[in-house]
């Protein structure tokens, strides 16, 4: 039997809350990013800190 | 020559200067230089020429600590051993690997890598490998590596016509050497057992023990305990410091620059710590395994969603009928310590048909490695960040310290340890030359010898050892 995968709130706030992480990452601005040692896990992700700063 | 049974082995009148346990890549290998040297050799393969479930049977042990296969299948017993279900994946131990390190309690090999590199060019020959191409750093922490899928040579194929022309290889098939015999200095026999009943003894000048990276310490063990000690004098630790490679999915990877690294004809690429790294992290040798798997349109953009909301996007993937995952995976095999509680012990209750007892495997990955996951998913992760090259998810239960999931490669059937090299007769058993410590006449081959496990494949380096330990032991046998 195929197993179904239900949308939870959990998939909308996470979709929504990551998208927005993801614009603010990935502009032009991000193409050139600070030279900084610090990383972060935001939710799994491996970030620079001045990303999520 | 090659002879079916010891019975027929013993009518042709052939007198051999080594006797050599098994017919893996260990045993062809050193046999074949020992040919080279005028040496004559008689290889004992317990199994035959092919496969069979009875030949596997002797094989049975049990384990306990961490998840293994089971000890009849994570290995091969007929001629050509092992490399009968090799998958062919080739990389030298690196020069690191055999370096001491302060966090790596135990480690440190008594020779360097440069004392294998002159046997690279013939390793290369009979893997039937084309050159490496050298490490490439991608940061000061990250280097890219590379590991070459090979022919994945079978080694009793491949040399079978040989083997069957030669007048210095004697490989003997159906014959099982249940059993070194020793006064503590030297090897004075071997026990045969072949068809269901004892063969009798063999006599040699030298013996090479190349059963395997979990029989040389179970012959070797049981040999022990039937003479006192005579076979390995220093035995604290035989049997121990046993290691595997444990190998997960450690996450996923967007990236930014799909042509950016160089990817081998699989479509995959290798990345592993610079020395540097390893000390500043505390961590072991890894490899990271990206695997990239592009999808086309609407499927690439529910690909990629996977690493945003993976229950989103699984939802649409399986209306669409597909399984899609985010648009690289990250699997990661690694080094694993060596501790003399990873050990192999003989069993008190169980034993195989001719009377030898079965292998208890004890065995289980450590806070060591767990670092390394751990550690390995966020280098990456900050070398891809930091270049702007994409980003990468590292998996909830790598990121938490969870139980290792039951699911995917897990290991990667590599046996390693048991008889490791080292200068101390108490925290190994054979010496730079692979001499068990304390006998004159007795050697191991086969990657039972490694005293660190590095990270990658063990049967280039295990090819290499062999040369190595062929022409040791060419120049000494004809001094």
């Amino acid at each position: 039997m195929q197993k179904s995968y239900p949308l939870t709130r959990r998939d909308f706030v996470s979709s929504a809350s990551l998208l927005v992480i993801g614009l603010a990452l990935f502009p032009k601005s991000a193409q050139n990013p600070a030279t900084t040692d610090d990383f972060v896990i935001v939710n799994g992700w491996v970030l620079k800190a001045s990303e999520v700063a | 020559m090659i002879y079916n049974s010891i019975d027929e082995y013993r009518t042709s009148g052939y007198v051999a200067d080594v006797c050599i346990t098994g017919a893996g890549p260990a045993g062809v290998t050193i046999a074949r230089e020992l040919s080279a040297a005028g040496l004559k050799s008689v290889i004992f393969e317990a199994g035959g020429l092919e496969f069979s479930d009875a030949s596997q049977e002797f094989y049975k042990g049990k384990t306990t600590g961490d998840f293994y296969f089971d000890l009849e299948v994570a290995r091969l017993r007929f001629f050509g051993g092992s490399s009968n279900h090799w998958a062919g994946w080739c990389r030298v131990l690196d020069a690191i690997d055999f370096e001491p390190k302060a966090h790596v309690p135990d480690s440190g090999w008594p020779i360097k890598r440069s004392d294998i590199e002159p046997y690279l060019d013939k390793v290369h020959e009979i893997l039937e490998l084309v050159p490496f191409v050298p490490d490439r750093p991608e940061s000061d922490k990250i280097r890219w590596v590379q590991l070459i899928k090979s022919p994945a040579i079978r080694f009793g194929q491949k040399f079978h016509p040989e083997f069957e022309k030669s007048e210095d290889i004697a490989l003997v098939l159906n014959t099982y050497v249940t059993e070194l015999q020793g006064d503590g200095k030297t090897i004075t026999g071997a026990k045969l057992w072949s068809n269901g009943s004892s063969a009798g003894d063999f006599k040699a000048r030298t013996y090479v023990a190349c059963t395997g990276g979990l029989e040389n310490s179970r012959l070797l063990l049981w040999s022990n305990a039937q003479s006192n000690n005579g076979v390995v004098p220093h035995a604290d630790a035989l049997g121990r410091y046993w290691m595997e490679h444990p190998q997960f999915e450690g996450g996923d990877a967007i990236l930014f620059d799909h042509n950016f690294f160089e990817h081998d004809a699989t479509g995959e690429a290798f990345f592993s710590p610079t020395i540097e790294a390893m000390n500043e992290r505390k961590i072991l040798n890894f490899g990271i395994r990206l695997v990239e798997q592009p999808y086309p349109g609407f499927k690439g953009t529910v690909a990629e969603l996977a690493c945003l909301a993976p229950a989103t996007a699984e939802w649409i993937a399986t209306g669409l009928g597909q399984h899609l995952r985010c648009a690289a995976q990250l699997v990661i095999g690694w080094e694993q310590a060596p501790s003399p509680t990873n050990y192999i012990e003989l069993s008190a209750t169980d034993r195989d048909e001719a009377g030898v007892p079965r292998i208890n495997l004890h065995w289980k990955k450590g806070e060591l490695e767990h670092r390394t996951l751990l550690e390995s998913m966020k280098l990456f992760g900050e070398m891809l960040a930091e270049k702007n090259l994409g980003r990468v998810r590292i998996e909830d239960w790598v990121i938490n310290g969870q139980d290792y999931p039951n699911k995917g490669e897990q290991v990667g059937y590599h046996h390693m340890g048991g008889t490791r090299m080292g200068t101390d007769p108490a925290k190994s058993v054979v010496d730079a030359n692979c001499k068990v410590h304390g006998m004159d006449n007795l050697y191991v081959g086969g990657s039972s010898i490694f005293t660190t496990s590095g990270q990658c494949n063990p049967t280039t380096s295990i090819v290499a050892f062999s040369l190595r330990l062929g022409d040791h032991l060419g120049k000494v046998l004809k001094a």
